[in-house]
């Protein structure tokens, strides 16, 4: 079916394409050919109506000769009969031909001698129309005058006139003239027996209008001589032609088809040389021939399509069918049904196909049959060879059987492997993180889809590449981080894990960065490390959502020591008596005030930094920093307490202690607390001692083991213990041992959490020791490898 | 010299701003004060003489005493010698850092510090310079 709709296309195509050529034939040459006929048949009416004027004309010169010569008129002028005679028969001819607007005779000298009008004495020289005729006629002449004004009526007319002559006499002497104003509307009539939108107008010789059908009058006079119709027709010649019109039309946009003709008289009148011209808007004059164009398209188009469809049907039956059908045989013997023939043989070409394909199936048929004879001898020599084989067979299956049992047990073991292999490959690769392993030179030996997704590589592409070449890796500053300092290089060379502590971005392909947490881990065989895995994660999120709650923080902070800075400084200046003199009641109760304001700041202190460290958003800025120093300086501010509680402070460090790398804001955090609390808790009179000496890794300190070398703190007091059933809580938030809130209500509940937090962050241990109103130790360790840098959003206060 | 010592306090809070003007006004001051960094530029534009500036961290108005402080470091002759303590309640290290690098005399945590040790430290402040 390919072929047919391809020769449908093209069929199409070139049908439309003549179609519309034919269309467009046909349609302009029906019209023009009509267009040519009504053209003719309007030139034709004009030629009908010029020839009645010019007959009418002629039979008026007619008219005049024959009153010239009746005998009646003749013996009145010549005296033979009383001139009234002639007078009588003169109005007999008035009636009888015309008709006229008047007609008069007169004598030789030009005097009027009768006239139907009552202008019996008149001199004709008055009349100048008259008197040409009269001039003319008196030389022996007929005449006839062209279009003229009467003087007589004022109106157009024609005068005619001719020679009386006396036939009694020889020579026959002209002795009077007869001449006749022929009365114009009969002209006029004429032009007008003609039905709108057609119109016609006479010109004179000189192209002035003097007749025109159906137009307003003052047409009538104007000198048409420059409209090409009028020159046409006044140089005799005849036709029609499309343009602007004349008269009625010749405002209107539209064109006019107008067929003009010229005067050529009728026998003795041989016309004045008029024109005569027929008008008519081409819109209705043409109408027949464009309706009738279009009908001519139609059925052309319409006997076209009829053509096209026989045409794809002779097409599709003598040339697409046959061929198809051919197909599906040849398609039947391909796939081995060697008995199928092609039916339909025509004499042409695919006729001819079709016998060859019978003829190429016909020969397959004999090759097959002959394969299959050979064949058949050939299995009779196989079946005696194969029972040789056979029995070789038998033997060597034996021995097979033997080994298969080996092989078996290997490829269970194999299988499962490979399972188990599948299995870790599916694990790697459906995890969130992005996970990539390499080689002990650094090339990247596999990764998993978010590797892809994140760092925008291919596998394929980041295949054999050295991992840190593919992803760079920025600080914050968007500075590249040197290939040594990456922890996948360090993996390669330490047999330790790590986790990045500060944040690292990584670039992606296209340039792009995100900030990553990235854990890196050496993959050692046989006590050899032979390459690394990175496991990293996109932490824009967290990142954000830090900030926001940073911010949060700093704006709280901010918020709620307003009020309280603005109490305190209140309360201060009355208890100082800025407000006047106060009495002792008054100071005690503004003292409560002023304590219990202290107490809410040191509160939202408190607060601010348990929400910073469980935030993880504090800095850890550690510097070298003597341990020392800060106990001691700690244990001085809380002086006044000591004092006050007449408490024993006994304070015992130890002179090897070296510097370590710390935050002193947190050191002081951590003394704070403890010293604080055992002060606070510790009745009147008893002791607190403060002890800080080296610990090296494996010593042991009351119950518990150091990790590593650290500086040991050990903070004891008398004071009133913790409640062993209350001892695992000590360190949550909030929390405050009953014993203490009976005693003493300050105390936010938030100390020694912070604590565990810092020396949680720093690599330190803490625990306790305590017995209910003996008193409490509490130990901290302090690693001497110092505290881990750490960029924060913000630091401790 | 004249008797007393001339003090610009630049603080938002009205309430706070109350309490530091009559403490101060109490410890023979005379104080005059502003809410944001505009209105204080604008009085050490017109008064003489102003002694020493207790200045706030946020501020009226979209410049805060960071703003202010940098505008009078830069200034050169006028203001640029004239003392200056931060009382504010924004006590992260950073900021504190910012101030201090910026040339400020002291830095104090508004909730935690007592108005009269304050005042005690400027005393001792201006005390000091003009022995010298």
């Amino acid at each position: 079916m390919k072929i047919f709709a391809k020769l449908i296309l093209i069929i199409g195509c070139l049908s439309i394409f003549s179609l519309v050529l034919v269309g467009a034939f046909s349609f302009t040459s029906t019209k023009n050919m009509l267009q040519e006929q009504i053209g003719n048949a309007q030139r034709i009416h004009a030629e009908n109506i010029i020839e009645t004027i010019d007959r009418l004309l002629y039979e008026r010169y007619l008219n005049i000769q024959s009153i010239a010569e009746a005998p009646v008129i003749v013996w009145a002028i010549n005296g033979k009969i009383p001139l009234n005679e002639g007078e009588k028969r003169i109005k007999t001819f008035f009636n009888t031909t015309g008709p006229w607007n008047q007609l008069m005779v007169m004598d030789t000298a030009g005097k009027v001698l009768i006239c139907t009008l009552s202008t019996k004495d008149e001199d004709i020289t008055k009349e100048p129309e008259i008197n040409a005729g009269f001039q003319a006629a008196i030389k022996g002449n007929g005449y006839y005058s062209d279009a003229v004004l009467s003087t007589e009526t004022g109106r157009p007319t024609i005068v005619f006139a001719f020679p009386i002559r006396d036939s009694d006499i020889i020579g026959n002497p002209v002795i009077g003239v007869v001449a006749g104003e022929y009365s114009w509307p009969v002209i006029n009539e004429i032009i007008s027996d003609i039905t709108l939108p057609k119109t016609a107008h006479l010109y004179n010789k000189d192209g002035v209008m003097i007749a025109a059908s159906h137009d307003t009058p003052d047409v009538f006079g104007n000198n048409y001589k420059d409209h090409p119709v009028v020159q046409s027709a006044l140089k005799g010649q005849e036709g029609y032609l499309v343009g602007p019109g004349v008269g009625r039309h010749a405002d209107e946009a539209q064109e006019s088809l107008i067929a003009y003709v010229s005067e050529d008289g009728f026998l003795g009148f041989h016309g004045n040389g008029w024109a005569l011209s027929i008008e008519e808007p081409t819109q209705t004059a043409f109408a027949l021939a464009r309706s009738s164009a279009w009908q001519a398209v139609l059925i052309v188009g319409f006997i076209f399509l009829v053509t096209l469809l026989l045409l794809m049907f002779v097409v599709r039956t003598s040339f697409i069918r046959p061929v198809t059908d051919l197909a599906k045989i040849v398609e039947s013997i391909r796939e081995g049904n060697l008995s199928r023939r092609v039916s339909v043989i025509s004499k042409d070409e695919i006729g001819m196909l079709g016998a060859s394909v019978n003829e190429m199936a016909a020969s397959l048929w004999d090759s097959r049959v002959k394969l299959e004879q050979y064949s058949k001898g050939l299995e009779e020599k196989v079946a005696e060879k194969t029972k040789d084989l056979q029995s070789k067979v038998d033997d060597l299956n034996k021995t097979r059987e033997a080994i298969l049992n080996i092989a078996e047990d290997a490829e269970r073991a194999k299988q499962q492997t490979e399972q188990a292999k599948v299995r870790d490959d599916a694990m790697l690769l459906s995890i969130g993180d992005g996970l990539v392993a390499i080689n002990n030179d650094g090339k990247i030996v596999m990764n998993n889809a978010s590797f892809e997704k994140l760092l925008g590589w291919s596998g394929k592409e980041a295949q054999g590449k050295m991992f840190t070449d593919i992803a760079v890796m920025v600080d914050k500053d968007g500075k590249p981080i040197p290939k040594e300092e990456r922890l996948i290089t360090k993996a390669l060379r330490q047999k330790t894990t790590t986790t990045t502590t500060t944040t690292y971005q990584y670039k992606r392909k296209d340039g792009s960065t995100f900030p990553a947490a990235i854990t890196v881990s050496p993959i050692i065989l046989d006590n050899v490390i032979i390459g690394a895995v990175e496991v990293f994660r996109d932490i824009t999120k967290e990142k954000e959502i830090d900030k926001a709650k940073t911010e949060f923080v700093s704006l709280a902070s901010h918020q709620l020591r307003t009020p309280l800075s603005s109490i305190n400084w209140y309360t201060e200046m009355l208890l100082a008596g800025d407000a006047g003199k106060i009495n002792k009641e008054q100071k005690n109760y503004l003292e409560e005030v002023y304590k219990g304001n202290k107490r809410m700041v040191d509160l939202v202190n408190a607060l601010l930094n348990v929400s910073r460290l469980e935030l993880g958003t504090f800095a850890i800025e550690p510097e070298p920093t003597d341990v020392v120093n800060i106990a001691r300086s700690v244990a001085d501010e809380q002086k006044p307490q000591i004092l006050a509680k007449k408490i024993k402070l006994n304070q015992k460090y130890a002179n090897n202690l070296p510097k370590i790398n710390a935050d002193p804001k947190l050191l002081r955090i951590i003394f704070q607390n403890l010293l604080s609390n055992a002060v606070k808790y510790t009745p009147d009179q008893g002791t607190v001692s403060i002890d800080l000496y080296l610990a090296k890794r494996g010593k042991s300190i009351d119950t518990q083991k150091v990790n590593e070398d650290s500086i040991a703190i050990t903070v004891s007091d008398t004071g009133y213990g913790i409640p062993k059933d209350q001892q695992d809580e000590i360190f949550s938030k909030l929390f405050r041992a009953d014993n203490v809130r009976e005693k003493d209500t300050e105390g936010t509940g938030l100390g020694l959490y912070i604590v565990k937090s810092i020396v949680g962050h720093s690599g330190g241990q803490i625990w306790f020791e305590s017995e209910k109103d003996k008193g409490t130790v509490f130990y901290v360790t302090l690693p001497l490898s110092g505290m881990k840098k750490k960029e924060g959003t913000k630091a401790i206060a | 010299m004249k008797e007393k010592k001339i003090i610009l306090v630049i603080e938002d809070e009205l309430p706070l701003l109350g309490a530091i003007r009559d403490k101060l006004a109490k410890s023979g001051f005379e104080v005059v004060t502003a809410r944001s960094v505009e209105q204080a530029k604008n009085h050490t534009q017109d008064i003489e003489g102003i002694d020493v500036i207790w200045l706030d961290h946020y501020l009226l108005g979209k410049e805060s005493g960071l703003d202010f402080i940098t505008w009078c470091k830069a200034d050169g002759a006028k203001v640029k010698s004239i003392p200056i303590f931060v009382v504010s309640n924004t006590a992260s290290p950073d900021k504190v850092q910012s101030y201090l690098r910026l040339g400020v005399q002291k830095y104090y945590v508004k909730a935690e510090k007592r108005l009269d040790a304050i005042i005690e430290d400027i005393n001792a402040y201006l005390a000091n310079t003009n022995r010298e």
